[in-house]
């Protein structure tokens, strides 16, 4: 899909929600960081765009969002713990509260999750993907960053029963099922 | 005309505004439909909250026990519109498409031919700003030259993409210029959502849309899986 048209002069002057999520997207993140819109969007969404990791890491270093509230974005497959780091250290979504990512069930990566910064501004997460296992959910239930969340969503994610209900105990209504 | 259908008549002229909605709720009180009243007021409150707030998921939870249990009779003044497709008794459907805004029915699945019968019952039914449709273009002509249209902000066509499976729908989809002639279309000024995602949109159905001087007013674009 080629994004640079919607994002072009041309563009719609007061689009501040946008959804392109299971698209190619021509060019990557480039259009959308380089669009003026990028500092009105409030909404966006980027999922399962086929985007690189390294793509992903070079949009959180240089775009400038700063009326973003929602984020969705993912690699390739799952972010990769490396990714995660550099997209959780950005300072440039000043006002996001809401983010959506593809994770793997690898422990290291919810490690990773755990560390960020951007963590310390979110109100809600959203994971997509993999299997959550034993170590995952006790990296979830142990650091404090994630008893700020007002909700927990997992879609399409593997956990066990047993898993499931260590999460409804212990965020209760906070862990959206 | 009934007490209802004047509370109805006002917030349909006033769709923006809460507080004939608050009204008609204190009346709905006060005549045995509690579910109703408490809806309304739960909806008002979430239009007015970011779902990171205090009480934000509280409030989502019993928005859903009504929905469930009360969504289905709710359709009842629009039946005749809906499209088979729109699950009227699973909740599911209410919650993806957003059929219930600040407490009332606001946007219709609908049969696009039994809507352009008569379009304008149906958005004097209930205060209906959104319509979603399941076209299998061409769009006809009449879709696009009815002037009812201009009452719409929020538009999504589905396609078997989407909607398909238990239907026996395939196929359905727009056609690769409808999106040039919804461009063109003077009847989507008010527009300000224009969902087509799971539609097949060609480079230069964007490109149309981008440079659509009907469109100008739109805040929210959706191409979920559009690229194909």
């Amino acid at each position: 899909m080629n994004s640079k048209a919607i994002l072009g002069s041309e563009s719609f002057p007061n689009l501040n929600e946008l959804d392109l999520s299971f698209n190619h997207l021509e060019g990557g993140l480039v259009p959308i960081r380089d669009s003026s819109l990028a500092e009105s969007l409030r909404v966006l969404d980027v999922l399962s765009c086929g985007i690189s990791a390294n793509e992903i890491a070079a949009f959180a270093k240089s775009v400038h969002m700063p009326n973003l509230e929602s984020l969705a974005i993912s690699g390739e497959r799952t972010l990769t713990p490396k990714s995660l780091r550099i997209l959780g250290e950005s300072d440039h979504f000043p006002r996001l509260r809401s983010l959506s990512i593809a994770l793997s069930g690898n422990e290291k990566g919810y490690d990773a999750l755990s560390k960020i910064p951007l963590m310390n501004q979110l109100s809600g997460l959203r994971i997509h993907g993999g299997n959550l296992d034993d170590k995952c959910v006790t990296i979830l239930l142990k650091s404090d960053v994630f008893e700020r969340l007002s909700w927990l969503y997992f879609y399409t994610t593997t956990i066990n029963s047993e898993n499931r209900q260590r999460l409804r105990d212990h965020f209760g209504e906070r862990f959206v099922e | 005309m009934s007490d209802e259908s004047a509370f109805l008549r006002t917030i349909i002229d006033s769709p923006d505004d809460d507080t004939p909605r608050l009204v008609f709720s204190d009346w709905l009180e006060e005549n045995g439909r509690s579910a109703q009243a408490e809806f309304i007021r739960i909806q008002i409150r979430l239009a007015r909250m970011n779902s990171w707030d205090e009480g934000f998921t509280e409030l989502r939870q019993r928005e859903q026990v009504l929905i469930r249990k009360y969504g289905s009779a709710w359709m009842e003044p629009i039946e005749p519109f809906l499209h088979p497709a729109f699950q009227r008794d699973h909740w599911y459907d209410y919650e993806e498409l957003g059929i219930f805004r600040r407490g009332m029915i606001d946007t219709a699945f609908v049969d696009g031919n039994q809507f352009l019968e008569d379009p304008d019952t149906l958005l004097n039914s209930a205060p209906i700003t959104g319509l979603i449709l399941l076209v299998d273009g061409p769009l006809p002509d009449e879709w696009l030259n009815c002037g009812t249209l201009e009452r719409i902000r929020r538009l999504k066509f589905m396609s078997s993409r989407n909607r398909g499976g238990q239907w026996g729908l395939e196929g359905i989809e727009l056609h690769r210029n409808d999106f040039l002639r919804l461009a063109n279309c003077p009847h989507l000024e008010q527009l300000r959502t224009l969902d087509l995602s799971s539609q097949t949109v060609p480079a230069h159905g964007i490109v149309d849309l981008v440079r659509s001087r009907h469109l100008s007013n739109l805040e929210t674009f959706s191409l979920v899986h559009s690229d194909r």
